[in-house]
């Protein structure tokens, strides 16, 4: 009998350490139950954090242990053991999933966390392990949570007959966690934002001397749109086509020198809480937008300009941008320095360099088999050897 | 005289050359007794079968430029470029090819006619411009045997014909195009290191740029335009290389301009046209910058500059050139003959390459100890989604695996990773051009590869593209885990060219119609 108890330990062991990382494909067949401690008198869990002296985030680890009494219909049944994770640090009440990131991980239908594993024969009806037995090792950088910040976290783990997926045991324990990253619901919540910034921040190139350019106007309202269509209740898209829309009436007003704060206070916080990507999508949009006004002034180069700063975004990817939405007679006044990415932080030498690549770019597109690139890549080539002479006049003046 | 020939189809000139019976390349003087020939085209009015090519067509063309084309090189190879003569769209590898036709016919006069040609292409000339250029060969009866990088074939007469070792940069400055290329000579060894090249500069800008102060000149002294119509335009078009051409020679040039509000004196000296030219040749430096730098070499490193091209006889250009170099530029050569002399050589060397027992003995003797190392003109790669280093977002890109300027032959692989799990097949795409935006490149080839059904995501693809001296291109597209192949082939130049049925199709069209 101890011989059996032995082997099946070292298979938990070895199961723990081992099989977290092979792919598994479940069904979720049960919520995460909220009362399970009521149950969970005769097995015990317990949840250690490992790794949190290290620097690398990576190397922080859940270990899940479990040790107790397991009663099974017969003798060698067959069982896995699970561990699903809430997040209750809200409300004990309410608990919010924790997701995985990893696909091996997520229960088949949502991507909320779950671990199974498989863990052979229970040698009796009624099978103690008597010392604590690490069951999963869960890397933290593997889950998601709710919420940025200090997390309570239970961790509810079952023992589960394979042949009548019947629950034999279960226990809960809990774990205070912090949270460094920002959690789903916080994604949302920023995601949402950025949206009703990046329609206030486009709104402002709307405004051209004093009057709302439709068609700019209609760029701006066929992204909400689109960006409606992917929500799924009706209250759900009415409200946020409200809010969209009502960014983007702000935005009308917000513009001239009296409102510059208020857009640098946009800017600032898409700075902060957009992602990079959203950060991207919003450049673009005010570009297509500036792109519909038919017209572009300085005011709004500058604006462009210091968006493009504000947000982070790289000055390449930026100039490429520019580059491929804004039309070359779209400027009031020729700025070959937007136009070609120049700035004045730049040496003679990096702009001799930079017009270089911006040469052999441009070059490359003369022969395109699209007529309006070609024409464009003519274009281009002109106005940069035109910048590239007079800088060349500089460099021989220096 | 032999039957190979080399052919310099030229912006605005053309010319042929053939390799004498000991291998030497000379120029064949057209049936007027020039060395050569305007690439203009103009339909007679008077009898629409009647095509006349060369100085006739250039003369012509002032009386009616709506039936006159000149500078088709400038759109060889654009889908959509067409010039309506008498209800017929004429694309231009056909319109090409009648200045082919009658350079094949004026050769023919004296020397018999010539079947195996190498024609020219300027080095940046892309698949669908190179492609056009042997369709339009075809077309006017010559058998193609290859293309040959325009610098490169100056590069070839220089090489062989004088006595030079070193670093070598070959400056084309041509009718309309403009290259630059790099290459190390060893006696009659000839390494191809990088080729540049711009599509929209030559000679035509420069005439351009006189026009314009033909007009503003006009302007400022009648508050008038200059041209009320087409033909006056070609007029001056013509008058505006005139001037360009005494400028080469003299420190003024003088004109006299008709408009309708009256007549002017029009001066402009040497000084003028040079800045108003400036930022053309700043193109021309900025190019011959790329190459050095492509070729991690400073101006210092380079032991001659050969100039090619009608352009290069401006002294702005000379000038530039020798305050860059250090030392003045080679023009020992003809810059007109010199393309056409090269690519007859090529010319020899591929049908030595492809049919040796066909080469006469005194021909082979003559070129058996030149060879020539070419690179790659243009980089080849495949489209593919990797993540954004910044946004970790897949972004669709071009992705090179042959580099421009590999030598050749040479042979490169990559390996990419299918996408989605259960992913059973591949949209494969064989790009050309430099860009990693597929915007901007040109798709010359597109394939499915079958995957095996039912595997996860990230299955390593190993891409293969290799390039042999007769600019073959072979691509190979590997399923490393089950096995399975995907292979393309194709020749550059020969990639969806016209078929044998499509060429006596359209050579019987054109048979119609007598080129003069």
């Amino acid at each position: 009998m101890l011989e059996v108890i032995l082997i099946l330990l070292i298979l938990l062991v070895w199961l723990g350490w081992v099989q977290p990382w092979m792919p598994r494909f479940i069904t979720n067949k049960q919520d995460i139950p909220a009362h399970q401690s009521q149950r969970a008198s005769n097995l015990h869990c317990r949840v250690e954090l490992t790794g949190t002296d290290d620097l690398s985030e990576e190397a922080v680890v859940f270990e899940v242990k479990i040790r107790g009494l397991v009663s099974a219909p017969s003798d060698e049944c067959e069982v896995y053991v699970q561990v699903l994770i809430a997040d209750v640090a809200e409300d004990l009440s309410e608990p919010k999933p924790v997701l995985s990131t990893v696909r091996q991980f997520q229960m088949e239908d949502s991507p909320a966390f779950c671990f199974q594993s498989h863990i052979g024969k229970l040698p009796n009806r009624q099978t103690i392990l008597s010392n604590w037995t690490t069951i999963a090792q869960i890397r933290a950088n593997f889950l998601r949570f709710p919420r940025k910040g200090k997390r309570t976290l239970k961790f509810v783990t079952s023992v589960i007959s394979v042949a009548q997926d019947q629950q034999l045991a279960c226990s809960v324990a809990t774990i205070d966690y912090q949270n460094n990253k920002a959690g789903y619901i916080d994604a949302k919540e920023n995601q949402n934002r950025s949206e009703i910034l990046t329609a206030r921040l486009a709104g402002v190139l709307c405004r051209q001397a004093g009057r709302v350019n439709e068609s700019a106007t209609a760029v701006i309202i066929d992204w909400i749109s689109a960006r409606i269509r992917l929500l799924t209740s009706k209250d759900e898209q009415a409200q946020r086509c409200r809010e969209l829309e009502k960014s983007l009436q702000d935005s009308f007003g917000a513009c001239g020198p009296k409102k510059q704060p208020d857009i640098d206070a946009v800017c600032r916080e898409m700075a902060e809480t957009a992602t990079i990507i959203e950060r991207y999508e919003a450049m673009e949009l005010c570009l297509q937008t500036a792109a519909a006004t038919g017209s572009i002034n300085q005011d709004q180069i500058v604006f462009l300009s210091g968006l493009a700063n504000s947000l982070g975004l790289d000055q390449d990817k930026f100039l490429a941008m520019v580059q491929k939405i804004l039309p070359l007679d779209i400027y009031e006044k020729q700025d070959v320095r937007f136009i070609l990415g120049i700035t004045d932080q730049m040496s003679l030498e990096q702009i001799r360099r930079k017009l270089s690549r911006e040469y052999r770019k441009w070059n490359a597109r003369v022969t395109h088999p699209d007529q309006a690139t070609r024409a464009q890549a003519g274009r281009m080539l002109a106005i940069i050897a035109e910048v590239r002479a007079e800088y060349a006049e500089k460099t021989c003046t220096v | 005289m032999s039957n190979l020939a080399g052919i310099d189809l030229g912006t605005t000139f053309s010319a042929v050359a053939v390799l004498n019976d000991i291998g030497k390349a000379e120029i064949v003087p057209n049936a007027e007794g020039e060395r050569i020939t305007p690439s203009a085209i103009y339909f007679d009015d008077a009898d629409s079968s009647i095509i006349r090519v060369g100085i006739e067509a250039v003369n012509s063309r002032h009386l009616n430029p709506d039936r006159s084309v000149r500078w088709i090189k400038r759109h060889i190879g654009e889908p959509d470029y067409r010039v309506n003569i008498d209800g017929k769209e004429w694309t231009p590898r056909e319109l090409s090819s009648l200045i082919l036709k009658k350079l094949k016919q004026d050769a023919g006069i004296e020397n018999g006619e010539i079947t195996d040609v190498v024609i020219s292409v300027p080095a940046h000339f892309d698949e669908a411009r190179r492609k056009a250029t042997m369709d339009a060969g075809s077309l006017a009866g010559l058998n193609v045997i290859g293309i040959v990088n325009e610098p490169v074939a100056a590069a070839l007469y220089y090489a062989t014909t004088h006595d030079v070792s070193g670093r070598v940069l070959v400056y084309d400055l041509g009718g309309g195009t403009f290259d630059v290329t790099l290459l190390d000579v060893k006696e009659k060894n000839i390494r191809i290191i990088c080729s540049q090249g711009d599509h929209a500069l030559g000679g035509i800008d420069f005439d351009k740029k006189i026009l314009e102060m033909f007009e503003q000149a006009y302007r400022g002294n009648y508050d008038s335009e200059l041209i009320s119509c087409r033909e006056e335009g070609a007029k001056y078009e013509d008058e505006a290389e005139d001037v360009k051409k005494t400028l080469s020679r003299r420190d003024t040039a003088k004109k006299m301009l008709y408009g309708q509000a009256g007549s002017m004196r029009f001066e402009i000296s040497r000084q003028q046209f040079e800045q108003a030219v400036e930022p053309l040749i700043t193109r021309t430096d900025m190019l011959v910058e790329v190459i050095l730098e492509e070729a991690g070499c400073k101006a210092s490193d380079v032991n001659k500059v050969i100039l090619a091209g009608g352009s290069t006889r401006m002294p702005l250009v000379q000038k530039r050139l020798e305050q860059k170099f250090d030392f003045a530029p080679e023009i020992a050569v003809n810059v007109d003959e010199c393309v056409a002399l090269g690519a007859a050589i090529q010319a020899g060397l591929t049908k030595l390459n492809d049919e040796p027992d066909k080469v006469s003995a005194g021909i082979s003797g003559g070129l058996k100890d030149i060879k020539l190392k070419d690179v790659c003109n243009h980089s080849y790669g495949t489209i593919c989604a990797p993540k954004d280093s910044q946004t970790g977002q897949y972004v669709i890109e071009n992705k090179i695996i042959l580099p421009k300027n590999t030598p050749l032959p040479c042979e490169q692989s990559q390996r990419f990773y299918t996408m989605a799990d259960g992913q059973t097949e591949l949209e494969v795409t064989i790009t050309q051009g430099e860009d990693t935006d597929p915007d901007y490149i040109n798709k010359i080839a597109t394939e499915v590869f079958e995957l095996p059904a039912d595997r996860p995501a990230g299955r390593p693809i190993k891409v293969t593209y290799s390039y042999d001296t007769n600019q073959r291109m072979h691509c190979r597209f590997e399923d490393e885990e089950s096995g399975n192949k995907l292979e393309v082939d194709f020749c550059v130049g020969e990639n969806d060219k016209l078929t044998r049925a499509d060429v006596e199709g359209k050579a019987q069209e054109l048979a119609g119609f007598k080129v003069e």
